[in-house]
Formats: structure tokens, C-alpha cells, sequence
């Protein structure tokens, strides 16, 4: 049984992993064995052309880390650019406020407020700019990284795309005499959000000891990892400090599309809510005391609706649930909005003026025509 | 009145302030809620036990020790100071958003630590333990900045969203390769791009937190 969080494969995402996996098949590099001399990697292949685009082409290791040292010193210098930004805001903001309280100049007050506002704006608009350059950066750095691994990690990584495993529970293990020691907790997934820590001792999962057969420990956990459906909830037993606990965790799963950044093809995917018409939006999650303005107590804020109109969100509305999925942070939300492709239906439940009712709306590359498909009251 | 989470911090750690600016931040309710938060976070961090060094890697450097390499003493150093920095992090945690040692002046002109250069010596053990240990420096800063409701922007979500997620997925090969006990290469290829999706990630998530004012 699948999870209800868990949405059914696309069927373009497992063509895609049919293709990994027979890649994977035919990669032949033992594990255990020393990866083999630096060569292009034949099982790379696979990335060709199932949607018209122009298949990776591995950089040589030189040209990759030369890039990647580049892509490093362009994201300090976005950083930079940033903290230049900001403080022209800040400062420019200060004026304002001087502006403001120099009472006894009226009418020329108000002419160097106005002057001053459009100044403020154009140091935000400027502020916003170098925040976006320095996002980009910062995916430039990943992306590089990712291709600069050259074709020993590419191999590697068929083999493990090859395997059952699809519940993930995001953490890094080393064998331990008592179970597996996280040495690694993936900020974002699923192990942080229910309390996995650096230095933690997983003694048992699901009342399965770790330490049983003789066998690696982290082999035993994540040959059970493989035999559950994603979006099960583990029950890992912890060892920290001199305390044992039981630490619930909701397994998450490995998407099809695998690497986010090497791939080209998966960045189109993305794109169409990281950069779409989408990307203008603002969102906050709900608190208790401002979920009391709007009729619930759960969801994301819609505090500045997105420019196209035709997606119909309203400054105001309150997402729910993305079809059926409740979103718990901005970042969740375009977590599952990136799981849409072309030709799929986004429903968002959302709560507007107190009402609850259904948006449908396309994913398509033009303008979006989204409807209201029922409504009906909190 | 908008509050900076540079001055919360300031206050938090009795540090010189105005005087105007910390009586209003004490009175004010939910500055001082905030407050008490971040001293709760700092004092979970330093009582996070300190990282050991990786499984095994102990025994590696010892056996490429014992063969004749003249330069195994300074690696040898290198992979102890390594793993006693991370060690001393974790216990000291001195790092905070806003205020990074690395960097002096008016809060507005700092910026980010530097991303980890290349090694000098690039010495695969000595380097593996450098980048675990640059891995744990970057959890524990991310995990300085709290996962408190912010607002943002849907561009920005993605993004982290998207790095995270690969973040994920690299250390699920990683987990996979001590399962398959992988040749140390591939580890030391992995450990190496989590650090720098770590350090992206860090960085926008940085200046998530620093744009929350505008």
C-alpha cells in the first residue's frame, strides 16, 4: 500500500528509471572493488534524449574543477554583492525614517519623502536582485559539483540507483559496534524533523536489531529500508549520551528523477516553479494567532500573490493542501509543486475569506487558465 | 518595531548594546519569547556530544602510516586537528548567524565563511576527515539559523527545497557505500560534494535570514 503522501510515479519518470536501472545493469564495477581509472562513462548514455534535450556531456576532471573553483568564487562574490545590497537598503531606509520625523518641514518633507520611498524601493529591487544572483550562485555551485565527480561516483551511483531502496531516511551512517552512528543528518529531510542528531547510535529499526547476524550493521539497516513502502514511519531505537529513546521517522521517497543537478532535463522540470509564474509568490506559515484572522489553524499565507493572475491565488488565501497534501513550509510547498509535470493538474485547497473551496490549475508552459472548480463553506 | 535577530543575539550573549535598544527587546513579549529560544539553542548545541572521527578512518591512516611516506607525521596532524576542531566547535559553538568569527565590522558588511579551499596536501584520508568535519561545521550552522516560520519567497523556497533535496540523496550514497563497505574514493567523492551543497545551501539560507528585515 502506498502512502497517501506518496504520489504515483509519472510514467516518464519510470521510463527514466527503467533507464537508470538498465544502465545500472549493465555497469558491472563491483562495490567493493577500486573504481576504475578516470574514462567517460559509458552508463551515462541513459541521459539521452527521452524529452528533446541535449544529453550532459561529462566536462573532462580538469575543466569540472576548474568550473566548480569558479562557481565557488562567483557565490562568495554574489555573497558580497548581497551584504553591499543590504547595507544600501538599510541605509537607505534610515534616511527615510530621518525623513519621516523632520515634522517642522512639512511640505518639504513630504517632496524628500516621496523622493526618498522611490530611492527605498529601487534599493529593495536592487537588494532582491543580488539575493537572486547569489541563489543562482549557489545552484551553479551544487551543479558543478554534482558533474565534477567525474565517472567513479557516476558509476557508483548506477549501482545504488539500481537497488530496491526508495524510502529514504536522510542521514549518513558509519558502522558501529552497537548499530550505525549518524555522522551526517540531512538538513530538510526526514530523520532532522523528527529529532535525528549528529553522534546518535541507531541500535534498531522497528524493533529489528542492528547488531544480529554478524553481518555490517548499516547493511541490515538498509536492507529493511529497501523491503518498506516510502512514507512508511520507522521506529528508530537511539542511543545518545547515556540515554535510549524511540525516535519516529516518516520516510520520504527517492524520487525518480534522482540527482536534482545533473541532469539538465530535471532543471527544466523544477524550473517551472522555482522561476515560473509561480516564483513571485510570498509564503508563511500559519502561527496559531494569525491563523485565527483567517479561519484555520494550519496552511501557508499567501502574502503576496503571485503576478499571474490567471493562477488566481489572492493576497490573503490560505493554501491547505496541495492536492491532498498539506504543505508545512514554503519550502514543502515547492517540494511537492516540483513533483507536477506538463499536462498534470495542481488542486490547491485553499481558505479565502474564510471560505474553503478548490482551485484547479494546469501545468503548462504558456499562460495558465486555472479554475474554480467547487467551493463550499469552512 | 522590527527587530533584528543580530540584536536578539546581541542580547542573549550580554553583549555591549544600546541600552534603549535592549530595555525594549526585554520588555517586548515576543522578543524575549525569541530570546529564550535562541539561549535554548545554544545550549542544546553545546551539549551535542563532540563528533568522532570516522569509523575506521583511524586504522587506514595508522596502516598508511606504517608505510614508508615521508609526509605521514604532517598528515597525521592534520586529520587529529581536523577532527579536534569540529570537536571543539561542537562544544564551543561560537559561530551564530550574523556573526561569523571569521569576519570583523559593522554587522552589514560581513559576509559568509569562506567555502573550504582545496587541501594544500590533498591526502585522501587526511582530506576525508577535513571534509567530515567541515560537513558537521556546516550542519551546526544551519541548524543555528532554526526553522522558525519565515517569510519567503516561492523562488527562494525552491531552491532550498531543491538543495536539500540532493542533499538527501548524497548521503543516502553514502549511507549505501559504508553498507557495501565502498572503496574509501567514493566517500571521499561524496563527503566532498556535500560539503559544497552544504555550503550553497548555507549561504542561501544565510541570506534568507538576513533579507527577513526588508
Amino acid at each position: 500500500m502506498r502512502h497517501p503522501n506518496v504520489r504515483p510515479r509519472h510514467p516518464a519518470r519510470c521510463a527514466l528509471a527503467l533507464l537508470w536501472a538498465a544502465a545500472a545493469a549493465v555497469g558491472s564495477a563491483a562495490l567493493a572493488q577500486p573504481p576504475r581509472p578516470a574514462q567517460p562513462a559509458q552508463p551515462a548514455q541513459p541521459a539521452e534524449p527521452a524529452q528533446g534535450l541535449e544529453p550532459a556531456t561529462p566536462p573532462s576532471e580538469d575543466d569540472a574543477a576548474r568550473e566548480l573553483e569558479e562557481a565557488r568564487r562567483a557565490l562568495e562574490s554574489a555573497e558580497r554583492d548581497l551584504a553591499d545590497a543590504e547595507r544600501a537598503a538599510r541605509q537607505q531606509e534610515a534616511r527615510d525614517e530621518r525623513s519621516r520625523a523632520a515634522e517642522e518641514r512639512a511640505r518639504q518633507r513630504g517632496a524628500a519623502q516621496d523622493e526618498s520611498v522611490g530611492e527605498l524601493e529601487r534599493a529593495r529591487r536592487e537588494l532582491e536582485a543580488a539575493r537572486r544572483n547569489l541563489e543562482e550562485a549557489a545552484r551553479e555551485v551544487a551543479r558543478l559539483s554534482a558533474r565534477a565527480v567525474g565517472p567513479i561516483v557516476r558509476d557508483f551511483r548506477l549501482q545504488w540507483l539500481g537497488t530496491g531502496q526508495r524510502a529514504l531516511l536522510g542521514i549518513v551512517i558509519e558502522d558501529d559496534p552497537r548499530g550505525v552512528r549518524v555522522t551526517g543528518v540531512s538538513p530538510g529531510g526526514p530523520a532532522e524533523e523528527a529529532g535525528v542528531a549528529i553522534g546518535d547510535v541507531i541500535v534498531s529499526i522497528d524493533g529489528r536489531p542492528l547488531v544480529d547476524d554478524g553481518r555490517r550493521p548499516s547493511r541490515v539497516l538498509i536492507e529493511h529500508l529497501s523491503d518498506i513502502e516510502p512514507g512508511t514511519t520507522v521506529a528508530l531505537e537511539v542511543a545518545r549520551g547515556g540515554d535510549v529513546r524511540v525516535i519516529d521517522v516518516e520516510t520520504r521517497e527517492r524520487e525518480d528523477r534522482v540527482i536534482p543537478f545533473e541532469a539538465p532535463r530535471v532543471e527544466v522540470f523544477t524550473n517551472l516553479f522555482r522561476q515560473g509564474p509561480w516564483s513571485s509568490m510570498e509564503l508563511v506559515s500559519l502561527t496559531p494567532e494569525l491563523g485565527a484572522y483567517f479561519g484555520t489553524e494550519r496552511g501557508l499565507l499567501v502574502v503576496r500573490a503571485p503576478e499571474d493572475e490567471s493562477l488566481m491565488l489572492e493576497d490573503g488565501d490560505v493554501i491547505l493542501s496541495i492536492n491532498g497534501r498539506e504543505p508545512n513550509s514554503p519550502e514543502h510547498a515547492m517540494r511537492i509543486l516540483g513533483t507536477f509535470e506538463r499536462g498534470e493538474t495542481i488542486e490547491l485547497t485553499i481558505m479565502r475569506r474564510q471560505q474553503q473551496m478548490t482551485l484547479e490549475i494546469p501545468v503548462e508552459d504558456g499562460p495558465r487558465r486555472g479554475t474554480r472548480s467547487r467551493g463550499d463553506s469552512a | 518595531m522590527r527587530v533584528r535577530t543580530e540584536d536578539l543575539l546581541s542580547v542573549r550573549d550580554s553583549e555591549p548594546i544600546d541600552p534603549l535598544l535592549r530595555e525594549r527587546l526585554t520588555a517586548d513579549p515576543d522578543s524575549a519569547r525569541e530570546i529564550e529560544r535562541l539561549a535554548r539553542v545554544r545550549d542544546d548545541l553545546r551539549r551535542l556530544p563532540p563528533i568522532e572521527p570516522p569509523h575506521g578512518v583511524w586504522e587506514r591512516i595508522a596502516a598508511q602510516a606504517a608505510r614508508p611516506r615521508a609526509r605521514m607525521r604532517p598528515a597525521l596532524a592534520a586529520a587529529a586537528a581536523a577532527v579536534a576542531a569540529v570537536a571543539g566547535l561542537l562544544l564551543a559553538a561560537p559561530w551564530r548567524a550574523g556573526d561569523p568569527p571569521e569576519t570583523a565590522g559593522p554587522p552589514e558588511n560581513r559576509v559568509l565563511p569562506a567555502l573550504p579551499l582545496e587541501p594544500e596536501a590533498p591526502d585522501l584520508e587526511t582530506d576525508y576527515a577535513r571534509l567530515v568535519a567541515e560537513s558537521a561545521r556546516l550542519e551546526l550552522m544551519l541548524a543555528e539559523l532554526g526553522h522558525t516560520p519565515q517569510l519567503m519567497n516561492a523562488g527562494t523556497a525552491g531552491t532550498i527545497a531543491e538543495l536539500e533535496d540532493y542533499i538527501v540523496l548524497v548521503d543516502e550514497q553514502l549511507s549505501y557505500a559504508e553498507a557495501r563497505d565502498a572503496d574509501p574514493r567514493y566517500r571521499h567523492a561524496l563527503w566532498r560534494e556535500r560539503v559544497d551543497a552544504m555550503s550553497a545551501l548555507l549561504h542561501v539560507r544565510y541570506a534568507q535570514a538576513r533579507t527577513q528585515t526588508y
